[in-house]
Parts: structure tokens; sequence; C-alpha cells
């Protein structure tokens, strides 16, 4: 899997959780991070 | 006092020193309190030897090693050990000077006791809980009209109380030579080559005995092609000497810490040059607000178009770049050639014996400190602008509303012009205060129908949708009166992160709010009526507020 592919299913996986109105654990906020970082060094 | 602070400051060069002159000042103020920052490798790595004088940890964070393995899992397992190592210092508190997506991401995950500036709670909402952010976010993201320099505005979220500028050494020797900085990082804000080819010649046919440093990065190369090859430089081509991709920011700070002047845009070397004390003449173009970005230095001549689109959005299209004719290369030159000769950036005499032709369309600001920060001063004319006019307004009420501080001084001196514009916006605070009165009632509704025994939920949901309604009204109004934004927007951001875990806590929350925006307005329009008095009679069929 590449990386956008491996950023895209993780934010799909984020965007549930966040639609049913549950909170994030740490690991889901570092992808969040992570892909804020990737975005922002394009 | 002993503590940690960590400081995140993930965007560029430009913002990275002013963030070090700022936590400078609060280091002088609190020398025992630890202060770290976290920054992006490619925008920290050039300035450490600056950073590293205030600063006693920097963490480095570079995207690319991240993804080193190729995979974004193994990158997340990458940032957690950042993130580890960060927490083992268990930090007091922590600052987010940046106001992008990853930083506020970091800086939820940093486990601080308190947390100053952007960050996230675990739904991903923004939250900005200080004050000082709150009008870093309101006022410094969403418009053009903030007073304040964004030094201060770091200085004042640290909260330092006094100035500790920098101070020239006492033999301060320079050399007989001028670093020039003509370019920056949008075509918007840049002069472009054939002006500073214009006044490059002037100078050296003014100052012959001068030499002329550009300095830029690799990327510049194409652009310094073009002023270093053009014809009319090329008798003086012995006296201008192009750095440009060849010296890195270390060598271009050693330059102006030997000029005596400085030019360019608004822009990383500016800074760099406020850092060496070096009298710098600055172009403020397109996107640029000269009185939040000049860099920090009482010895800055800023010079900014007076036309009525400037300063532009990033998102604004625009091809004719109107502005940049509004800044003529013959008075830069003018000026330029005064403050190097001179060593002073008092001008305002020279200004006068100047044609008035080349201010038409050009503001020239001097920078000065008071005691509470860096401020501008316009010195081609006597008479402020309306926009100016508010800064000094919102200057006074929001020194006085969140730092206390009591600024004395006499009213702006208009022109009746000025004065009828100001007059028209006697209207727009006599609605906002209405407005704001409103928020105060309904909020005072909901607190009295929650604490009832058998609350009507009906009830306090149509006292909720008012509220609503007063944010869109107030909405409303700042379109018809932009440059009431400052207030409208502070509040809006205040309410939004207002403290409490029910309703009946955000209610009462929400009606401080409101009662201090009501008081805000109410300064305001008096402010307004005393200066449009000055130049026009104000009927007394004003509303009283």
């Amino acid at each position: 899997m590449s990386i956008q592919q491996e950023i895209h299913k993780a934010m799909k996986d984020i965007q549930a959780k966040l639609n049913e109105k549950q909170e994030l654990d740490h690991a889901e906020v570092e992808k969040l991070l992570l892909a804020a970082l990737i975005e922002e060094e394009a | 006092m002993k503590g940690s602070i960590l400081f995140i400051q993930l965007t560029r060069i430009g913002d990275l020193i002013q963030s070090a002159q700022a936590v400078r000042q609060f280091k002088t103020e609190n020398p025992d309190i630890s202060c770290h920052i976290l920054v992006r490798t490619k925008f920290a790595k050039g300035i450490e030897f600056l950073l590293e004088s205030v600063f006693d940890k920097i963490y480095y964070v570079d995207t690319k090693e991240l993804l080193r393995n190729g995979s974004f899992s193994n990158g997340i397992e990458n940032l957690k050990e950042i993130l580890t190592e960060l927490n083992t210092n268990n930090y007091d508190v922590s600052v987010n000077y940046s106001y992008n997506k990853s930083s506020s991401y970091f800086h939820s995950l940093i486990e601080s006791k308190q947390k100053i500036g952007l960050h996230r709670n675990f739904k991903t909402e923004m939250t900005v809980t200080d004050p000082w952010s709150q009008f870093v976010f309101s006022n410094v993201m969403r418009g053009p009209n903030s007073p304040f320099n964004i030094v201060d505005l770091f200085r004042y979220t640290l909260g330092v109380k006094d100035m500790h500028v920098l101070q020239p050494p006492q033999d301060d020797k320079r050399e007989e030579t001028i670093v020039l900085h003509p370019f920056a990082s949008s075509k918007k804000k840049r002069w472009g080559a054939t002006r500073w080819v214009e006044l490059i010649y002037k100078l050296t046919r003014e100052l012959p005995e001068t030499t002329f440093h550009i300095v830029g990065g690799p990327q510049d190369t194409t652009e310094v092609g073009k002023i270093i090859n053009s014809p009319a430089l090329e008798k003086v081509k012995n006296q201008v000497i192009s750095h440009v991709g060849t010296a890195n920011i270390a060598d271009t700070f050693r330059l102006l810490q030997r000029a005596k002047l400085f030019i360019g845009h608004d822009s990383m070397v500016s800074h760099l040059a406020a850092e060496t004390i070096t009298p710098s003449i600055v172009l403020s173009l397109g996107t640029v607000r000269p009185h939040e970005t000049t860099p920090y230095s009482d010895r800055v001549i800023n010079l900014a178009p007076k036309n009525k689109c400037f300063p532009c959005e990033i998102k604004t299209d625009c091809e004719l770049l109107p502005c940049h004719t509004s800044i003529n290369h013959q008075a830069v030159a003018g000026i330029a050639s005064h403050v190097y000769k001179t060593g002073s950036t008092e001008i305002k005499s020279l200004l006068k014996e100047m044609t008035p032709f080349y201010f038409n369309q050009l503001k020239v600001y001097k920078s000065f400190y008071t005691d509470q920060g860096l401020r501008l001063e316009e010195q081609t004319g006597d008479f402020k602008a309306i926009n100016d006019v508010f800064k000094t307004y919102y200057d006074i009420i929001f020194q006085y509303y969140l730092r206390g501080v009591d600024i004395q001084g006499e009213l702006p001196e208009i022109t009746k012009d000025t004065a009828s514009h100001l007059y028209r916006y006697l209207e727009g605070t006599n609605y906002l205060y209405e407005l704001f009165n409103f928020g105060i009632k309904y909020c005072n509704q909901i607190i009295k129908k929650s604490e009832e025994k058998n609350p009507n939920f009906e009830a306090i949901q149509k006292d909720i949708a008012k509220l609503g309604e007063i944010d869109s009204l107030c909405q409303v109004t700042k379109q018809t009166y932009p440059l009431l934004a400052n207030i409208v927007d502070f509040f809006h951001v205040n309410k939004a992160n207002s403290p409490g875990n029910n309703l009946i806590e955000i209610a009462k929350s929400n009606l401080l709010c409101y009662y201090d925006a009501s008081n805000l307005i109410a300064v305001l329009s008096d402010f307004i009526k005393k200066s449009a008095e000055q130049q026009i009679n104000v009927t007394e069929s004003i509303k009283e507020v």
C-alpha cells in the first residue's frame, strides 16, 4: 500500500468515528498529525 | 521562578525569528525558566545559531526523515519517538505560536499542565483558551487591521511586562556597504527586477564609494540575474556583488552586522536585519501588513502603498499589481541615501523637502518603541487615515482589556473627510451595542429558565436560537462596517471558547463575554464620537450609548 493509500484508509476510519461523535485516541490523533505534516510539506 | 516551557513554531524562518525575539524578552524577565522549541528542520537549521542563543533545547521535526522507511505506519512509529522524548520533559506550559493544522495536533499530544495557543480536543475541535491567542486567531488570522506587531503579540501571550530590546554594541562600527534583498515568497510582495535596477542605479550614482551586497537563496538565482545583468548596471558592476545562492543565512547575518543599511521586502532577511540592529528600509506590498510584520527594531522605515486594495489577501488574484507603482524608486533612493549618510531614521524634515508627488500614493512609516511595544508612526502627513485611526483605538482598548494597561494620549488628528467617514461608524457601534445587550438578555433568560425546578426546554431552545441570530446579525454588521471586525471577531472566538461543562455554565460564561463586548463597543463609540467632534458636529439625534 502506498503512503497516500494508507493515509486515505486511516482518515476514512477516523472520520467514521467522528461522525458518531466519539473521541479519538492518541494513536488516531498521531495519524492526523502525520497526515497534516505530509500535506503541509507538499 | 523555575519551570519549563515548550514553544511550538512549525512555520517559516521569519516566524521563527519573531518567536525568538519574543522569547528572548520573556527569558530576560524569567531567567530560571527553561525554554525549549519544536521546529521544522528545513526552516530552523539555517538559523540554529540564533535559536541556540535563546532556547535551551531545540527539537527538530523533518517530515521526510519521519517517512524514511517508506510507509505511513513506520512514520507514526518515528513520530511516537519524538513525542515520547518531548513528553519526558513534563512541561509546565506549552505555547503554540504557529496557527496551522499540524501544530494544533502536535499541541494536543504534548502533555503539559497548561496550553497557550491553538490546540485541539480529542474530537479534533480547535480550541484557543487564552485571550491573547484568541486575539491572534480572530484579529490577525481573519483580518488586516490589528494594531500590534506579531512579536508584541507573542510577548503578551507570555505575560511579558516590560520591553527588553537589543541594544547596539558600544563600538558598533559599520562598513560602507548596503545589503539588498529584492526577493519575496510571492510575486505580489515583490517589487520587480526593473524597479530594483532603477533604485540600485540611482544609489550607486549617489554613493559611489558604497558596495551593494545582494543576498538571497538558490531559488532567487533567475531573478537576481535580471538585476545584475541589466545593461543599466553595466558601468557599476564592480559596486554590486551578488551572494545569491552562495551565502547561507549565517553569512547573510554577518553581512548585515557590518552594513550601514538594509533595503528589502518583508521577509526573513528583514527580520535578520533587526537582529543586527541595522537601519532598514522595508517595502511592504501585496499581502503584507506593516503594523504586524515590521521588523522588530526602532530603526525601520516601512514604505506602504495607499491603494485601497492594500493589503490584499493571499487568495486574491492580481495581475496588474497597482500597489507596486505606488512606491516610486526616487522616493526610496532619497530616503535610503539620507538614512545611509546620517545613520538616522529621523526623516520628517527630509520628506518635507522632497516632492509631495512621491507621497500621493505612499505612506512612510517610522518604527519606534513605546512602553507597550513596537509601533509605527506615519511621517508624511499630519492627519491619520481612518484605518490607522481605528488601529489607535484598538491599541488602547485591547491593551486595557487584556493587559490592564492604561494608555494615555491624544485622540488622533483627522481631516473633515475622515471625520465624516468615522461618523458613519457610530451607527455600526450602536447596532453592535444593541446586539450585545440582547445577548446579555437571552443569556440571563437561559440561566433563569435552566435553574427552574421543571425547565421548559422548548423555551430555552428558542433563547438559544436567538443567540444564534445575534451572532449572524453581528456578522452582517461587520460586513457593513468592516473596521468594527476586530471587536466582532474577537468576541466570536472568545464566546466559542468559553469554559463550561453544561448549559448553565456555558450561558454564564457567554453572559460575561457579552458584558465585556458591550462595554468595549461603548468605549469605541465614545472614541469615535470625540474624534469626529473635532471636525464636524455630531448631532444629538444619535442614540446615546
